[in-house]
């Protein structure tokens, strides 16, 4: 059963950060408390207080600034998946974030919230690698823009300390000139986490058929999902053909494997994530459905 | 905990421990039963209810969230002898055999069509995926979403 | 008719839509204790102490049971009384109930329950049913770990498989799957106005229930009362005790009123599975596709407990031939004790995972013959006159044939792409699977009583025991009763599954209520029929033999005016008329040696088609389409028979390609996956009715039916799509990958 706390609904960053510096580790930021409230319920934590943050505005804002979207840590997935903004933008995101969970998942449960839970099969998280996203950590002292790489440490585990507060995730507007892509695979049509996932961004050199620039995320591939640069780098300047496109296959293959560790799962995952890749960059050619 | 907020459109105030989720509220401390719990951790949909318009799993939900908010559970969708189009659809589909999915799929049925009163199928299908039957193979529900749409509309 | 092939809107549906139905955590009365199980960690251990000082410390606990707290026989169990409420001295699984906490809230109870020391000395643990019949392993049970063996020894198959022209032997796996009713356990029990021990709960037999918490307690059984509450789901896993025997037992002795509900990773931890089987299976055929012999032997893992274990072992072995004529059969069944979960009944009662290995079997035969799948089957298929493997001589409603050829009509006329050219990865395959399935329990006894009434008033009463868990059992009764009276439906009065009330009608489980509980609805009226028809001879001065009733009227024969309705004569004589009936099938037991015998007087059969879409990368099959061809006997209510089929057929996908129970790790439904909306197929009901002369305006039962050729056809499909067979249940991602890999190699 959930065990007894505090309940605060700030309504300003200030509100909240000053609740944070009162109670440290005591204290728990609640956004949606999807991935939260199951975690109270195992059992997992035992905070004397939830600081509920989705009642301060900025942080439930989307908006396009200084040439990059910026989305509020307490946006749902649901608003970014039907976000305009986003799916001009960033649609490898609005992409990705359709498939959290559920409807009802996704009208609670936050971006913020997903990035800080840290699950290796989160599936903003590839697409915001490849949109090469920033966050942005306050803290009573502090107010810093992180690669979003920097928030994760391991599987479940943010770098955040407890007096942090994640506000506000922001990646550069994709220009329009950018391919996006993002495929995942569950072991059934719809509510299940992906079993993995494949996001790519890819730009053409202007007028020819080769690729100035890939960037390639996978989830629940390895314990946090990363940028697969060896794989982009044999794409870089190349003809997307089959044979390139089948090198970098392998390639993040064998970045899983060096970085998981062969497990009894590798004999599957690892031809599966080449075709995974293969169809993503395939659905941003535009080649494939 | 006081916590104000408007259930089935009226103004509600209770009393509850911050730490029981607004699922506990509603079963135990208001005694409707309609919202029901099938899994405790939002992966069946049975606990759903709308937070201002749209659906979630109140079992995710903790109570003083709703401060303020509207929130709207299967009893207050229709009466006996003032039954919501979808209730009545549900009972001529056949869309109800054991019963213990149908008030989460009611409610979210109602967030689909007062957004989108006329959707195919297929919309119906991505509106219900956070809901498990094991009785019905969903086809009756789907249908009666589909036919309730039509009532709704003339 | 008037009710009669009726979809009328189900009697229930109204309080079900309002949110009203009240099910088993929706009941409580004020001031009710909360109980809490605690339970074993261990998957065999005997129990060397139980300290409860510091739980009773936590404030708001009242009590903490134990099984030395057990007044009577502290032993439960629907066929064998093998299971403990309490364990005593020893636990034979992880999650087996040592010992029980009673407190004022729920939030006490719990951190009691995790505050029970108990000091454990492991015992060495079974967990392969290979090892439970070891010599050098421990004893489970006092007879030993083979809970039964049973055989099927009919003909010659020596003899049969030297005629054959191919002989195909394969070896079948399935493991344990969850029933996964959305409604986890729990309900309500107190002390009533006359001392009885009354519980409200979800069950699927009431009179069962009342007979078990009775012996738990040393008690009459009229000083125990079990109410059905609504029930969210059964599919045969609330056949067994759950929570029925704690909530008793607790108000036995603090005489107050006390609730329990089940978290869903109690459901997960501590209810009945499916039984696992390995199925070895030796098929012989001539060259024109009959069958000549078959031999198959089973083992099933029983887990810790017998619960249903000796009927899936039984019906597994008469079911083994599948729905065909097989002159020689030598089948072995044995079901073993193991320290793994307890596997019990669900839906189908060990036929879903066995027509997956027969059906398997006939695809291997027709590819060998090349044969057209539906074809082979035909050819064998059972029809009246036919004579069973275990002897019985089918006489009528044998639709099995008809199912195939309705399939066959569908698949003729369609047009079907093996490859999708913008996706390459793709191969479509279709697939048919068949099945036969008993009526009611094996080769025993299972009557069912039901009563009518109709008072001075004109009311209209029907009792019966017969639980409705969402399969609709209330509305198709009531429409018997109807049909058989001639009074509105609207105008009868169901009173059901309230042991005060109503008299044994068995479990709703083997798809026996229609059958059964409605045969025994059609005697009760007749005999208030005659009772009728007396009281108006009385009442009109007429004679015995010149009164008769036509659709609930009495009628003479040589006045034809006379025209008086039965609540009429009711009223009239100012007494309550009421008939009490009866309604056993007439079967017999199966010979020890040869399992030859009667084992049910019905079967109901059927074939699905399954189109399905394999992706050859992944693994990830897609059912699109599944075609189910029933032969119901009669449809009484056939939007509910619609929806029995939709419902089968979404479990069997589930089945087939994504159910896995793992003993330890499967706790919730992020781990255990059901079919979501997008998983189901659109499904094709089509619906046979080959009438059944025994049963009630000639209706068989389809609850499991329904379920049973899903996955035989889905699995011969995917078989189709890939040009490789999967052998091992479920044929998840990576199973069907591989497969098709190999498949693609060659």
């Amino acid at each position: 059963m959930i065990p007894p706390f505090e309940y605060q609904s700030p309504g300003t960053l200030t509100e909240a950060c000053r609740l944070l510096g009162e109670w440290g580790p005591r204290g728990k930021i609640i956004a949606g408390g999807t991935d939260l409230v199951v975690s109270l319920r195992k059992g997992e934590a035992q905070p004397q207080i939830l600081i509920d943050i989705t009642r301060i505005p900025e942080l439930r804002r989307i908006e396009e600034a200084g040439g990059k979207i910026r989305v509020g840590a307490a946006v749902t997935h649901g608003e970014i998946a039907s976000s305009k903004l986003i799916q001009q933008y960033g649609k490898v995101l609005s992409d990705a974030a359709s498939w959290v969970g559920s409807p009802q998942i996704r009208n609670l449960g936050t971006i913020g919230g997903n990035i800080v839970n840290a699950s290796p099969a989160a599936d903003t998280l590839p697409a915001l690698m490849v949109l090469e996203a920033t966050g942005r950590v306050l803290s009573p002292g502090t107010d810093r823009e992180v690669p979003l790489c920097e928030l994760l440490r391991g599987p479940y585990q943010s770098t955040l300390i407890p007096v942090e507060l994640l506000a506000q995730v922001s990646f550069p507007k994709l220009s329009s000139d950018f391919r996006t892509g993002f495929i995942r695979l569950a072991r059934r049509a719809a509510m299940a986490i992906s079993r993995m996932s494949v996001a790519v961004a890819l730009r053409m050199v202007q007028g020819e058929d080769r690729i100035d620039e890939a960037r390639i995320s996978a989830g629940a591939v390895m314990p946090t999902p990363r940028r697969m640069s060896e794989a982009e780098s044999i794409l870089r300047g190349k003809t997307p053909d089959e044979e390139t496109m089948k090198k970098a296959a392998q390639c993040i293959s064998g970045i899983m494997v060096r970085r998981s560790g062969v497990r009894p799962s590798t004999a599957y995952k690892a031809p599966v994530v080449e075709a995974l890749f293969l169809r993503c960059m395939r659905q941003a050619l535009g080649n494939s459905p | 905990m006081e916590i104000h907020f408007t259930l089935n459109g009226e103004k509600v105030r209770v009393e509850v421990p911050a730490h029981w989720t607004l699922l506990r509220l509603l079963r135990e401390n208001l005694g409707l039963t309609g919202t029901k719990e099938g899994c405790g951790i939002g992966e069946c949909g049975t606990c759903t209810v709308l937070l201002d318009g749209v659906p979630v799993n109140s079992c995710l939900v903790m109570a003083p969230k709703v401060q303020g908010k509207k929130v709207e559970t299967v009893e207050g969708l229709g009466t006996k002898d003032s039954l919501h189009p979808l209730q009545k659809s549900f009972i001529d589909h056949g869309a109800v055999q054991c019963g213990f999915c149908t008030p989460g799929i009611l409610m979210s049925s109602k967030a689909l069509l007062g957004r989108n009163p006329r959707p195919t199928k297929e919309e119906i299908k991505d509106a219900i995926t956070g809901h498990l039957c094991r009785c019905t193979g969903y086809h009756q529900i789907v249908e009666a979403i589909e036919e309730a749409g039509k009532s709704l509309k003339e | 008719m008037r009710q009669i092939g009726m979809s009328i809107p189900r009697v229930d549906a109204l309080e079900k839509v309002l949110g009203a139905a009240r099910y088993g955590a929706d009941v409580s009365l004020e001031g009710a204790l909360s109980l809490k199980v605690v339970r074993s960690t261990r998957p065999h251990a005997r129990i060397v102490s139980m300290e409860t000082g510091e739980a009773l410390k936590v404030p708001g606990v009242e009590r903490v049971f134990t099984a030395e707290d057990i007044p009577g026989k502290n032993l439960t169990g629907i066929i064998n009384k093998d299971q403990p409420v309490l364990a005593s001295n020893r636990v034979r699984f992880v999650g087996e109930a040592v010992a029980l906490v009673a407190a004022a809230t729920p939030e006490a109870a719990e951190e009691a329950a995790g505050k029970v020391v108990v000091d454990y000395d492991d015992l060495s643990a079974i967990t392969r049913p290979e090892d439970a019949l070891r010599p050098d392993v421990p004893q489970l049970h006092e007879k030993g770990n083979l809970l039964l063996e049973m055989n099927v020894r009919k003909g010659d198959v020596q003899a049969g498989f030297q005629e054959s022209d191919v002989v195909i032997e394969r070896t079948y796996t399935t493991t344990w799957v969850e029933h996964a009713y959305l409604e986890p356990d729990a309900g309500l029990a107190y002390l009533d106005e006359e001392g009885r021990i009354t519980v409200i709960c979800p069950t699927q037999n009431v009179h069962y229930d009342q007979k078990d918490v009775a012996s738990t307690l040393g008690l009459p059984v009229d000083k125990v009362r079990i109410i059905q509450s609504a029930t969210g789901g059964g599919f045969g896993g609330r056949l067994d005790i759950i929570v029925q025997c704690l909530l008793a037992l607790a108000v036995f002795h603090l005489k107050k009123p006390v609730r329990i509900v089940y978290s869903r990773e109690e459901v997960f931890q501590a209810t009945a599975k499916r039984h696992p089987l390995k199925i070895h299976y030796r098929s012989g055929a001539r060259r024109d596709g009959t069958l000549t012999a078959a031999e198959v032997d089973i083992l099933g893992d029983t887990g810790a407990y017998a619960s249903y274990g000796v009927a899936v072992g039984m019906r597994v072995a008469i079911h083994a031939t599948g729905p065909y004529q097989v002159p020689s059969v030598k089948v072995r069944s044995r079901m073993v004790y193991t320290n793994n979960p307890w596997s019990g009944a669900m839906r189908g009662f060990g036929v879903p995972q066995m027509a997956f290995a027969h059906e398997s079997q006939m695809d291997l035969l027709a590819q060998a013959l090349k044969i057209d799948p539906v074809e082979i089957r035909l050819r064998n298929a059972l029809h009246a006159g036919s004579e069973t493997a275990t002897g019985q001589k089918l006489t009528a409603s044998v639709g099995i044939g008809e199912t195939l050829r309705k399939v066959k009509e569908w698949r003729d006329l369609r047009t079907f792409s093996r490859t999708d050219p913008r996706r390459p990865f793709i191969r479509r395959g279709i697939g048919v699977g068949s099945m036969w399935y008993g009526i009611g329990n094996t080769g025993v006894s299972n009557p069912s009583t039901a009563q009518v009434e109709i008072d001075p008033h004109g009311q209209v009463r029907l009792f019966t025991g017969a639980a409705d868990i969402g399969q609709g059992s209330d509305t198709v009764l009531l429409q018997i009763a109807s049909e058989a009276l001639g009074v509105p439906l609207s105008e009868v009065h169901l009173i059901r599954a309230d042991t005060a009330r109503t008299t044994d009608a068995g479990a709703s489980s083997a798809s026996r209520q229609t059958y059964i509980s409605g045969n025994a609805i059609l005697d009760a009226v007749r005999h208030l029929g005659g009772e009728a028809l007396r009281e108006a001879g009385w009442l009109l001065g007429a004679g015995e033999k010149d009164l008769f009733l036509e659709e609930g009227i009495v009628k003479s024969r040589t006045s034809p005016a006379t025209s008086l309705p039965i609540r009429e004569v009711a009223r009239r004589c100012e007494r309550t008329l009421r008939g009490e009936g009866v309604f056993d099938p007439i079967t017999t037991k199966q010979d020890p040696k040869t399992g030859q015998g009667i084992p049910y007087a019905a079967y109901a059969f059927a074939t699905h088609l399954a189109e399905v879409e394999v992706d050859t990368d992944t693994g990830k099959v897609r059912v699109c389409q599944v075609v189910a061809s029933h032969d119901v006997g009669r449809a009484i209510h056939p939007q509910n028979i619609v929806g029995q089929i939709a419902g089968g057929v979404t479990m069997g996908v589930g089945f087939a390609l994504m159910e896995e129970y793992v003993p330890g790790e499967t706790d919730s439904f992020v781990n255990y996956l059901i079919p979501t909306l997008k998983d189901a197929p659109e499904v094709i009901p089509i619906l046979v009715e080959d009438r059944e002369p025994t049963g009630p305006f000639g209706a068989k039962g389809v609850g499991e039916p329904a379920l049973i050729p899903t996955a035989p056809a889905i699995l011969n499909a995917i078989a189709d799509a890939i040009g490789e067979r999967i052998y091992d249940l479920p044929a998840n991602l990576e199973r069907v990958r591989e497969a098709a890999q190999s498949g693609s190699r060659r």
